[in-house]
């Protein structure tokens, strides 16, 4: 045992001298928040919202953010190239966001950007992923936050916010992005946003002296891929059936008109289901929906009686028919765009096995626009707020 | 004279800890891709019927022994002891593969900057110290470890059905692609890792204080084992899908990242190399443990300590000098040596040793018969 | 020491000790019959006899001595017919008399006799039963024992009445003569053990017992580990918990703790304030989990920063990192030096005479609160995380867990600061295998945990309701270690 022990001091020598461990004082380290990539030509430009802690009790004028850019062929590289221009040591370990950038994504694919991201033992797999639509990533980082420090945790959080409440967008890791994107019987969507406003005010501190914000950013539809390159875009509503056909729907609000006149109603959303059965009909699948929607009624615009339970039909109908026609939109919409976003493909594959393998490699090119679509929508109003009025 | 004795649940969940080792956090079975469950299942069915052998070996060898000697009683004492010093130096071989396995782990998940031999030396430096003391601290501190490994376990897949990822679908249909991927995952990788390395523990029945209680409910230890992995590829499955699990090389610790409770209880990769280095470290030691033994033996020494630290050091210059790239170490590891190496050791000779010695039982009882009458 | 054939006279015993001023010699006359009148010395050392008795049942029966009746055997009768004294021997050898003198006893030689008499008088000062300090409850009884042997064993008397308890004495030390006692029940005892710690006992060779500690170190098994292998209590109730459970205690004179053994590791988290309250359970389980937060939070906080910032909460990091800003040490010094002068403190406040102590808690808390921060020189994170292990430290019922528990610490603080998350990981296998490898005596330390005997396990993490929990453990026993193993 006393020769273990010689053994084990001699070994603790060498590894603090030779072993190369690599530790960073957190005043040493600079971490990464947030990451861009375009696409420029033949290179990869990538962006990095970097941290920029305040000491305590000594506030200084630095803004809590830097964004630092840079251009090379590979994302690696690119990303190793920033030291020449920081002071600290890049450490993608509390990266939450990564936003890339339409260049990508219309050119050569988001399957590089991607397959980095997985690969990197640094970057945690719980990473938000977004797409750009109208704007570069590199602007979308350099956006100042309103109720935030950090420009991008105001993006993350309004992200997880419209999730839960509005539905329209949902998180996605780059996990599921990429079996999303290796699957054959889906593709991929990625949740998008958008500047309105002007961009170089954006990124000015400036505007902060404003009460109503100008220039901010704002998630806008979902952006459809075919494989891992864009093939076309969801507005508002669209998004929103769609995390209603995939059954992750949290709590929303629908809409609807009771009449010609375009009275509206809405109603909160609290609980919704979705179930679809898939089969092949000799080489035409078809494919019945079922939605069903639970919700207390929210607002009332409408010259309706509710104290009867006719009213209360009436209401459920209408608003039946309507999420009936956006859920055909939207398969219209997959339809035209030939891109099997909704998972029609993954469905069949469980329902009709053999069938599916039959079919697999031309699905989306030609079986899918041929599919047929029974859809039904079920609501039920389960409470109408504190007071039962109508106009 | 050391009291050298363990008794039946302590070798059990040595034996929970030696075959989860390092089989969790590698991708066990995904050649049959979403069935890999049903592959883990039959191969472990087909792992309680091998340790149910190498019992059957033991007992016929006459219980009690050494492995050696049960070699050498096959043999016939030349040839045993030859068999017996390639058998350690296969357990010396395997010690070298886990401790290279387990640091690529490290490297790859926490530690990504240090050199692999401070892995490699600091996990031997601990194994030197766990083979000083004895057998029933072994013994003892493995139901230690495979308390705090399974409450681990079970958090985690407590909380893991619970992620809005998880899509049992992901997992349908059964038997997508018939059974071949699934008989190509389980001949010759999955029964000879990590279920044929049980052979090792012919060793360790000479300590046991009832071999009779241990036969009986042992097979219990390798059935926990295999349900934990069927859970855990379940589990990879299920978050990760098939097409991408494949992909990755160590899937559980992906879908680890995923837990998030509450948004607190996140970053649980700490705990996934809590489990493996706990069963690497077993591991490793089982292996040493009983290679020492067997030299010592061999070499007639009195107590084994003298030979720890040879053993030990060919074992690190072994894992240092000839692990150092992943993927030839994988491949080696999952294509070349079940199929060339381990289906020797572990099903060959074994099997050849029980029909001999069932043989000269036979024989005996004849023999017996022949003289009463 | 004179040679067995030294006769016993008052003048030799006051030459062998030196000619002690307090060493009384008290001559009597004895009025025989016929006019026969033999000489009679009453030696005593005053101070640790009692003078009343001597006086009283010693002297005067002695003087009152009547005539009238002839004596055959003076010594005889002396023996059992005068002396009133509630304890008398006879003695043959001189080095028994210096022997009983030293200890306190009053020894009649009478002329022209070579035996002697020896009477117990023995009054020793002592120190009055207080409250046990080493460890404190509160709800429960509050006595302590003291330093004096005898009175400690009274003490044990009073709380287990019981034929079948045994005590046994024995005396150690070649120079200063002490005795110890060891206590136990016969029946529920552990033979095996007891025969091993007899075995010991006749190991000590030592000059001096000043504590229990000369007595402890001896026949404690030798392994090299901070862990204790021995319980050291001072309370009688524990004492008697201990020896009902069919452990052994030995009670040293002029020690006020006992000792038990065997000591295995969940009795030092045992704590008497478990049993006194009703759902006692519950705190013990506080208590583990604080033990366990006072050895790993120094070393997950140093690890997690300096080589995982991706583990933790985000926004977490976002206030250390500002926290780090500008702190010019780097985090493993500042730790150290902070539980270093911690320790201090603490060393500080124990020495200092007791007016002192408030001015210590005022500087340590300026300097180290308040200036070490406005400073500069270290983060508040440091100290939070320092007083935080402190604290957590102090729930230990038993003083010698608490010291094993804070030189743990250093050592994962060490080993976190090189090899990070692994590292503490690899430190606190390397300590589970260290554990279990302890014995005391032979049985496993970690009994009844590991090995695992499900019949015992009512009283181990959580206490169960008293009416299920079972006096009777079977401890399984090993090779126990003697002597120095390589």
């Amino acid at each position: 045992m006393k020769t273990l022990g010689i053994i084990a001091l001699l070994s603790l020598f060498a590894i603090l001298s030779l072993g190369n461990i690599n530790r960073n004082e957190l005043n040493e380290v600079a971490l990464v928040y947030a990451i861009g990539i375009d696409r420029e030509s033949d290179n990869y430009v990538v962006s990095l919202q970097v941290i920029n802690p305040q000491p305590l009790n000594n506030p200084t004028d630095k803004l809590p953010v830097v964004v630092y850019d840079t251009k090379a062929k590979s994302m690696g590289k690119a990303i190793e190239m920033v030291s020449r221009k920081i002071s600290r040591q890049l450490s993608p370990a509390q990266v939450q966001l990564i936003i890339i950038g339409e260049s990508v994504a219309e050119t050569i694919g988001i399957n590089g950007v991607l397959n980095y991201i997985l690969r990197e033992p640094g970057l945690s797999s719980m990473l938000d992923i977004l797409i750009t639509k109208d704007i570069s990533a590199w602007d979308a980082l350099k956006v100042i936050p309103f109720m935030e420090d950090i420009p991008g945790s105001e993006i993350v959080k309004t992200l997880e916010n419209t999730e839960v409440n509005w539905g329209s967008h949902q998180r996605i890791f780059p996990t599921q992005l990429k079996a999303e994107i290796l699957s054959r019987g889906k593709e991929a969507i990625v949740p998008t946003i958008m500047l309105i406003g002007d961009k170089k005010t954006a990124g000015e501190k400036a505007i902060l002296e404003t009460i109503s914000p100008n220039a901010y950013l704002e998630l806008s539809g979902l952006t459809v891929m075919n494989e891992d390159k864009k093939a076309g875009w969801l507005n508002d509503n669209q998004s929103r059936s769609y995390y209603l056909i995939k059954g992750s729907l949290k709590n929303s609000y629908f809409s609807s008109y009771c009449s010609a006149q375009k009275e509206e109603f809405g109603l909160t959303i609290i609980h919704s289901k979705t179930s679809i059965d898939g089969k092949m009909n000799n080489g035409k699948p078809q494919f019945k929906i079922n939605v069903d929607l639970v919700g207390d009624l929210d607002e009332l615009n409408c010259d309706m009686d509710l104290t009867k339970p006719d009213g209360i039909k009436k209401i459920e109908k209408l608003m039946e028919k309507d999420i009936e026609a956006s859920i055909k939109d939207l398969i219209v919409q997959s339809q035209t765009l030939n891109c099997d976003f909704i998972g029609f493909g993954d469905i069949l594959r469980i329902d009709d096995k053999s069938n599916w393998k039959k079919y697999e490699k031309i699905w989306q090119k030609e079986i899918f626009s041929t599919s047929k679509f029974e859809i039904t929508a079920n609501v039920t109003v389960r409470n109408y707020g504190d007071i039962n009025i109508s106009d | 004279m050391e009291i050298k004795k363990i008794d039946t649940l302590e070798l059990a969940s040595m034996i929970i800890l030696f075959q989860l080792g390092s089989s969790i956090v590698l991708g066990m079975g995904m050649e049959a891709k979403k069935d890999a469950w049903m592959a883990i299942g039959i191969a472990t069915v087909i792992g309680i019927a091998i340790h149910f052998c190498y019992i059957a070996l033991y007992r016929a060898g006459g219980s009690g022994k050494t492995f050696t000697r049960i070699l050498q009683d096959a043999f016939s004492r030349p040839i045993g002891v030859i068999i017996a010093t390639l058998y350690y130096l296969y357990f010396l071989y395997l010690a070298a593969r886990v401790t290279g396995d387990f640091a690529f782990f490290i490297n790859e998940v926490i530690l990504w900057s240090v050199s692999a031999w401070v892995i490699k030396l600091s996990i031997l430096l601990l194994v030197a110290y766990v083979c000083y003391l004895d057998i029933e601290t072994l013994g003892r501190s493995s139901q230690a470890l495979t308390l705090i490994m399974l409450t681990f376990l079970i958090l985690v897949i407590v909380f893991m059905f619970f992620l809005k990822d998880f899509h049992w679908n992901n997992l349908r249909p059964i038997l997508e692609e018939g059974y071949s991927p699934i008989i190509k995952a389980v001949f010759p990788t999955l029964i000879t890792f990590p279920f044929g390395e049980v052979i090792v523990f012919i060793c360790y029945y000479q300590y046991l204080t009832k071999f009779s209680t241990f036969q009986k409910h042992s097979w219990m230890a390798v059935l926990i084992s295999g349900l934990t992995l069927i859970i855990i590829a379940v589990l990879n499955v299920g978050l990760l899908t098939a097409d991408l699990a494949e992909y990755f090389t160590f899937p559980f610790m992906k879908t680890i990242e995923h837990i998030n409770f509450l948004n607190f209880i996140r970053h649980l990769e700490l705990l996934a190399v809590l489990v493996f280095t706990i069963g690497g470290l077993i591991k490793i030691t089982i292996f040493s443990y009983a290679g020492i033994q067997g030299l010592a033996g061999i070499f007639k020494l009195k107590k084994k300590q003298k030979m720890i630290i040879p053993f030990l050091l060919v074992v690190y210059i072994i894992s240092a000098a000839f692990m150092n790239n992943f993927i030839v170490h994988l491949y080696i590891g999952l294509k070349i040596v079940p199929l060339y190496v381990h289906l020797v050791f572990q099903f060959l000779i074994p099997m050849l040793c029980l029909v001999i010695l069932l043989a000269k039982i036979m024989v005996k009882k004849r023999k017996r018969r022949a003289v009463k009458t | 020491m004179g040679a067995s054939l030294k006769g016993i006279s008052a003048d030799n015993i006051k030459a062998s000790l030196g000619n002690p001023d307090d060493l009384n010699v008290r001559s009597i006359t004895l009025n025989l019959l016929m006019e026969n009148r033999l000489e009679c010395s009453i030696v005593f050392i005053a101070g640790i006899a009692d003078e009343k008795e001597i006086e009283n049942f010693i002297i005067k029966p002695l003087q009152q001595l009547s005539p009238a009746v002839e004596i055959k055997d003076i010594l005889l009768t002396v023996q059992k017919e005068i002396i009133q004294a509630k304890s008398i021997a006879t003695l043959h050898l001189y080095k028994d008399a210096i022997h009983d003198v030293l200890n306190g006893k009053t020894i009649v030689i009478i002329e022209g006799i070579n035996d002697v008499l020896s009477i117990d008088v023995a009054k020793w000062k002592e120190r009055s039963l207080t409250e046990a300090e080493g460890q404190r409850v509160t709800k429960g009884p509050l006595i302590g024992f003291n330093e004096n042997l005898a009175t400690n064993i009274a003490i044990m008397r009073h709380a287990i009445k019981n034929e079948q308890l045994r005590l046994e004495n024995y005396t150690f030390g070649s120079l200063t003569n002490t005795n110890i006692c060891i206590i136990y029940l016969e029946q529920s005892v552990d033979k095996t053990i007891l025969a091993e710690l007899k075995k010991r006992l006749t190991k000590i060779k030592s000059s001096k017992i000043l504590d229990a500690n000369y007595v402890e170190e001896y026949i404690r098994d030798q392994f090299l580990t901070p862990f204790p292998l021995i319980l050291t209590t001072d309370r009688p109730d524990v004492l008697t918990g201990e020896i009902t459970d069919g452990k052994i205690a030995i009670l040293v004179e002029g020690t006020p703790y006992a000792l038990v053994i065997p000591a295995l590791f969940l009795q030092f988290l045992q704590s008497p304030d478990d049993y006194y309250f009703v759902n006692g359970g519950v705190t013990r389980l506080l208590r583990i989990l604080a033990l366990t937060l006072a050895i790993y939070l120094p070393a997950f906080y140093l690890a997690f920063v300096t080589y995982h910032p991706g583990l933790l909460p985000f926004d977490l990091i976002l206030s250390l990192a500002s926290q780090r800003e500008g702190k010019p040490l780097p985090l493993v010094v500042e730790l150290l030096l902070f539980m270093f002068l911690f320790q201090i403190i603490i060393e500080g406040a124990l020495r200092l005479p007791k007016g002192l102590v408030s001015v210590v808690s005022i500087v340590g808390t300026i300097i180290i609160g308040q200036s070490a921060v406005e400073a500069g020189l270290v983060q508040p994170a440091t100290l939070l995380v320092v007083s935080m292990s402190y604290i957590f430290s102090f729930v230990a019922p038993i003083m010698t867990l608490a010291t094993a528990v804070r030189t743990l610490r250093y050592g994962f603080i060490l080993i976190a600061a090189f090899l990070g998350l692994y590292g503490i990981i690899l430190a606190t296998l390397a300590l589970v295998f260290h554990l279990n490898h302890l014995r005391s005596f032979g049985v496993p330390y970690f009994s009844p945990l590991f090995p695992f005997n499900p019949k015992d396990q009512k009283d181990t993490i959580y206490r169960f309701p008293l009416r299920k929990l079972t006096n009777k453990h079977q401890f399984q026993h090993e090779e126990p270690v003697s002597k120095k193993r390589e």
